[in-house]
């Protein structure tokens, strides 16, 4: 037999597979257009930008995200990760220890969550549903324990929030910092060694431990990665309410989790990337704007997020035949 | 040889007299008829969702929405069962058939579709959860008293609770999973391939054990209703984690293929029963989801003995 | 048992494919076969690796459905959506990768699917396990307990219950697809018992073996595919071992291998072992290996060749003894340190171990020497584009371009990629795990000359073979392994295709836990 190399099946759904990044941005731009038809409001630059500022709250954590779906994991614990590293870090903040030491504390705190789920999965080889499931219950406790129960004090500075939401350059600051925060991610998934080891993780644990690959260090690193990003939304999150809350994390589980399989990546691991999620990001806080127009509360958005990440998952996340 | 299959149980079957003994000794009270009801009404529910959880976990999947189907059956219960016989009975009917209908439609979507377990019940969750919602937007709703009293009342000395549940377990579970249908699902777990290739219907088997999971999310929803005796559309929510927990501790692995209903239930009732015993010991209920959440971790890890003793990397690693 | 099989015409096939044709992405396993087997026959199927044999038995079986061609069945055309519906026609299957379920008992295997039911479907277990003693008796494997878990047998234990969970079908075709390779030399005698007396009922049996000798009395007529064609069909004795051979390979077969001269022992050999010893797989075991020297390992499948294979490498994380390479001792257990010390493993399933498939064949080649163009983890994609295109050169790789997915490769091309990828470490030491598996002739060629090239260049090879011919025609040396140890070498003279089946035959006999059965 020789090596040919066969013509490609063109089916649609496979079509769609192959460029689900591009269709992604088509996507986006189809929405934003219905957007601005139902409400042309939606295209004022005021809007737009506050929509970005939201937007970078998702797409921070889409980050963390994309690199745990690439290895073909989950991160379920962001929404107590994310309360518990603001409440510590606005707690810090309030006990005198200026901002450098609270950021710090609560990123720090954010990615040793990361790493215990590492644990889990790297070390002890639980699923990562399951077991960020627990560690998200365990947060939970101890967030209340933390805080006995009382909603937790907040004295957040001005300038905090000035921070997120201070305008630089036309933009919003959290903005600006997904911004570096993108470059950053599409930069280590694309050209560095670290990026190729989660890429070939994802794609095949076994093929890449056997080639010399700690695929252990691997988790661990995503999954600080996840840890942080889901710690540094909490703080842009402190700063944009001016507070911290029991609950700030509760919308941003599933809602990451869509932009990132909106954005042509893989549940299985091993394919997609981070300028997918960019587009997701987008389309789920535009779609989420739509919704609200259409005064849809949160059911039913519940209910249509839901229903789009299963659409897509039939579309691009199946798995092998078993008789392939 | 078969008793082997029960060893797993074994952490569940031991730790639920000892932590009822713990209980007694601070509530002696508990060892009483009235007592032996406040425990079965405590934990039927989780027991319930644990065998709902246990019958997906057994193919080799998780069922995230276990929770949410619990929350939906009990927003429509409380919703439209009214007062009169017919409404109520035709309510129990219809929740059962959703309850049904709802697993069935995720193992659907898991079998035919090719789509890992997680993130289709993770999507469904979501869906269902936003359903319950729609159904009933603010807490509230009623039952009759004769369904509240008849599922969380005793007979003699015997809760009512327990009974409903082992009505369950030997008109739907037993007769199920000791038919080849019942093998089928356990094999589909053990070793897709194979039962593949054996000649076994690896869609249906799979269909059956989401379908059987909503079945038995709705009856747990059902009697969360009659312990309630109101509607919440969000009650259900910390139903995925701890049936979660109950099956893992219960000693079915989530690799599937092996377990046997046993531990589940016991095991359920043991989570249930141990926040009772911290309540109890004046701890602040703070520590409910802490416990909860690192009994599961130290579990899960616990349960990872194999995969850490394995000596060769080729049998922990995932192709 | 049913005697209509014995009552049909003796000139109508009981099943018969024809003109089958299936592919797989890029490669063509099956091109027009034909495969005919009557009632009261014994059917040998013979080709080399990759020659489409399984492709075959899985169409049969209901498993993969052919592109185009047609199955008939007592003249019937018939066609199977899946397995399921191929048992229903009476055939049996046992499968070369074994289909049982781990977690279940031998009883509940062999019956899986056609358990004995009672009131309301409930599996009726006393009965169950009744009916597989009887049919484990009358098949006379009297040592397997109906009760023992699956997941505590032996290789060999396995296949002989893959045999009677095919068996309990009462199939009226039997496949067999190398379902043999563990069994001593006993078993498969009770075997060919069996085999013989579901003839006599009337049935056919398709028999796929590497052990062409050892079955020759038995088979009636033969089938030869070469590259996913049918070449010959004819009655057992019109064709010798020889012309069998010839079929297969397509050529008269010129011993293309010259008799190596060994390797003289050294002080600091490349490699050394200790009191090698891993879990219950590898006993005790001593090993060395010379620069330039090619040393083979044989036996019967499952005796622990592959797991000493593997830690070597580091793929076992514990193991007892130890390893030294240049006489320095190394750290083990992890691939990483293997890699450091300069062994490579060419691993069992390239698709599975080997290969990031969907991958492109560029990540692929580079994926052991990263940190090599990585600066500050940043990839110099030059450097890389150089690297992979050397290799692609050095090795004849057929691609039309680097950045296609390695899945688009054919067999051979795609266990070029995996040696690739560790030539460019620059290892000394290879492990190869049956290399040439379901890889075509021409390439199968290439291959040899590059594993005799790597000795003649002063690296060590470790070769594990299921071809004893390859291990003959290529090895310095070969070690024959037993139940985790090595029980034999052969070398010079002494080494010989016969000497080394006898050698994992005789052995297997002779083991403690053998006899006590």
């Amino acid at each position: 037999m020789n090596a040919t190399l066969q013509g490609r099946r063109s089916s649609p759904a496979l079509l769609i597979a192959e460029h689900s990044v591009l269709v992604a941005y088509i996507l986006l731009l189809l929405l934003v257009g219905v957007a601005i038809a139902l409400n042309p409001a939606f295209g004022s630059l005021g809007n737009l930008k506050a929509q970005l500022l939201i937007a970078s709250f998702v797409g921070i954590i889409a980050i963390g995200q994309t690199f745990v779906i690439l290895t073909g994991h989950i991160d379920l614990s962001v929404p107590w990760n994310l309360t518990f590293s603001a409440i510590l870090a606005a707690t810090c903040y309030a006990n005198g220890y200026g901002i450098p030491a609270a950021f710090g504390l609560g990123i720090g705190f954010g990615a040793l969550v990361g790493a215990f789920n590492a644990v889990g999965v790297a070390i002890f080889r639980v699923h990562s549903l399951v077991w960020t499931l627990a560690t998200n219950a365990l947060l939970q406790g101890l967030a209340l324990l933390y805080i006995n129960g009382q909603p937790p004090r907040s004295t957040i500075p001005p300038f905090w929030r000035d921070m997120v939401t201070g305008d630089v350059g036309g933009l919003p600051m959290a903005a600006l910092l997904w911004l570096v925060l993108a470059v950053l991610t599409i930069v280590v998934l694309k050209r560095t060694s670290f990026g190729r080891k989660v890429y070939a993780t994802g794609t095949n644990e076994t093929a890449a431990f056997l080639s010399g690959i700690d695929t252990r260090l691997v988790y661990l690193t995503v999954f600080i990665i996840s840890g942080a990003s889901s710690a540094v939304a909490g703080l842009l999150l402190t700063g944009y309410a001016s507070q911290t809350y029991l609950g700030m994390g509760n919308d941003y589980l599933l809602v990451p989790i869509a932009a990132v399989i909106i954005g042509g990546t893989s549940v299985l691991g091993g394919t997609g990337g981070y300028v997918g999620s960019i587009a997701g990001t987008l389309m789920v806080v535009v779609l989420q704007a739509v919704l609200s127009t259409a005064q849809i509360g949160q059911a039913g958005k519940n209910i249509i997020f839901g229903g789009i990440i299963l659409l897509l998952v039939l579309l691009y996340g199946r798995a092998a035949r078993v008789n392939d | 040889m078969i008793l082997t299959r029960y060893r797993p149980a074994l952490l569940a079957l031991i730790g639920l007299p000892l932590i009822i003994i713990l209980y007694w000794t601070q509530q002696p009270l508990i060892l009483s008829s009235f007592g032996a009801r406040i425990l079965a009404n405590q934990g039927t529910t989780l027991a319930l969702a644990a065998m709902a959880q246990m019958a997906v976990v057994l193919t080799r999947g998780v069922d995230l929405s276990v929770g949410a189907m619990v929350g939906l059956s009990n927003a429509i219960a409380a919703t439209y069962m009214g007062d009169s016989l017919t409404s109520a009975t035709l309510t129990i009917i219809a929740v059962l058939l959703i309850g049904t209908a709802a697993g069935a439609l995720n193992g659907v979507i898991v079998a035919v579709g090719r789509i890992q377990p997680i993130i289709v019940t993770l999507a469904s969750l979501y869906i269902y959860g936003g359903l319950a919602l729609l159904v009933l937007p603010e807490p509230g709703g009623s039952v009759p008293d004769w369904f509240a009293t008849g599922l969380t009342d005793s007979t003699g000395p015997v809760p009512n609770g327990l009974i409903f549940l082992l009505a369950v377990i030997f008109l739907v579970w037993l007769p199920i999973m000791s038919s080849r249908l019942g093998r089928s699902i356990y094999a589909v777990g053990d070793n897709e391939g194979a039962a593949y290739v054996s000649g076994l219907n690896v869609v249906r088997a799979k269909i059956v054990a989401y379908a059987m999971s909503g079945l038995l999310a709705a009856l747990a929803g059902l009697f969360l209703t009659a312990q309630t005796t109101s509607g919440d559309a969000t009650i259900g929510s910390g139903y995925t984690l701890n049936s979660v927990a109950a099956v893992v501790f219960g000693g079915v692995p989530l690799m599937g293929g092996r377990g046997v209903v046993l531990g589940p239930v016991l095991a359920a009732y043991f989570l249930s029963i141990i926040v009772s015993v911290l309540f109890a010991a004046g701890i602040s209920p703070f520590y409910q989801s802490v416990v909860q959440g690192g009994l599961l971790i130290i579990v899960l890890a616990a349960g990872s003995y194999r995969a850490l003793s394995s000596p060769n990397w080729l049998q922990v690693l995932r192709a | 048992m049913d005697a209509t099989y014995a009552q049909e015409g003796h000139r109508r096939p009981l099943l018969a494919a024809g003109g089958i044709v299936k592919r797989f992405g890029g490669t063509l396993a099956l091109d027009r076969a034909d495969l005919a087997c009557f009632p009261r026959e014994i059917h040998a199927l013979h080709g080399a690796n990759g020659a489409g044999k399984s492709t075959m038995v899985k169409i049969l079986s209901g498993i993969f459905a052919p592109d185009t061609g047609t199955i008939t069945l007592r003249g019937q055309p018939v066609s199977f959506a899946n397995p399921r519906e191929a048992a229903s026609h009476g055939i049996g299957t046992v499968f070369q990768e074994l289909s049982l379920f781990a977690h279940m008992t031998v009883a509940e295997n062999v019956m899986i699917g056609r358990e004995p039911t009672g009131l309301l479907g409930r599996i009726a277990s006393g009965k169950l396990r009744r009916d597989v003693q009887i049919l484990l008796e009358r098949l006379k494997i009297t040592h397997l307990d109906p009760d023992a878990m699956v997941a505590d047998l032996s290789l060999a234990d396995r296949q002989l219950v893959e045999i009677a969970k095919a068996l309990a079908g009462d199939p009226g075709v039997l496949i067999l697809d190398e379902g043999t390779s563990a069994l001593a030399p006993r078993e498969v005698d009770r075997l060919f018992a069996i085999l013989r007396h579901l003839r006599l009922e009337g049935r056919a049996v398709i028999f796929i073996s590497h052990r062409m000798a050892e079955a020759r009395e038995l088979v009636d007529r033969v089938t030869i595919f070469r590259n996913g064609q049918s070449v010959v069909t004819a009655p057992m004795q019109d064709l010798d071992d020889e012309a069998i051979v010839e079929h297969m390979l397509g050529r008269r077969v010129e011993q293309s291998f010259e008799r190596k001269a060994g390797v003289p022992p050294s002080v600091t050999p490349l490699l050394r072992a200790r009191g090698l010893t891993v879990a219950d797989r590898i006993k005790d075991l001593d090993l060395t290996l010379e620069a330039g020297e090619v040393v083979g390992l044989g036996g019967r499948e499952g005796q622990g060749q592959g797991d000493l294979l593997l830690a070597l490498f580091g793929a076992y994380r514990r193991l007892g003894g130890r390893i030294e390479c240049r006489g320095q001792p190394i750290r083990t257990g992890t691939p990483w340190r293997g890699k450091a010390a300069g062994i490579a493993l060419i691993p069992e399933d390239r698709k599975v171990q080997g290969l990031l498939q969907p991958m492109g064949i560029l990540p692929n080649l580079t994926l052991a020497t990263l940190p090599r163009f990585a600066r500050h983890g940043l990839i110099n994609r030059g450097q890389e584009d150089a690297l992979a295109g050397n290799l692609q050169d050095r090795l004849a790789i057929k691609a039309a371009s680097l950045r296609l997915p390695v899945r688009s490769l054919s067999g051979g091309n795609q266990q070029k990629v995996v040696l690739a990828k560790w030539l460019a470490t620059g290892a000394d030491i290879f492990l190869f795990y049956d290399p040439t598996r379901g890889i075509d002739v021409g390439t199968k060629q290439s291959f040899y000359r590059l594993i005799e090239e790597l000795a003649a260049t002063g690296k060590a090879v470790l070769l594990y073979s299921t071809e004893t011919a390859e291990l003959v025609g290529l090895c310095h040396r070969v070690l024959v392994m037993n139940d985790g140890r090595i029980t034999a070498e052969l070398k010079g003279d002494g080494l010989s295709e016969a000497a080394i089946i006898q050698a994992g035959a005789s052995a297997g006999v002779a083991s403690p836990e053998r006899a006590l059965h």
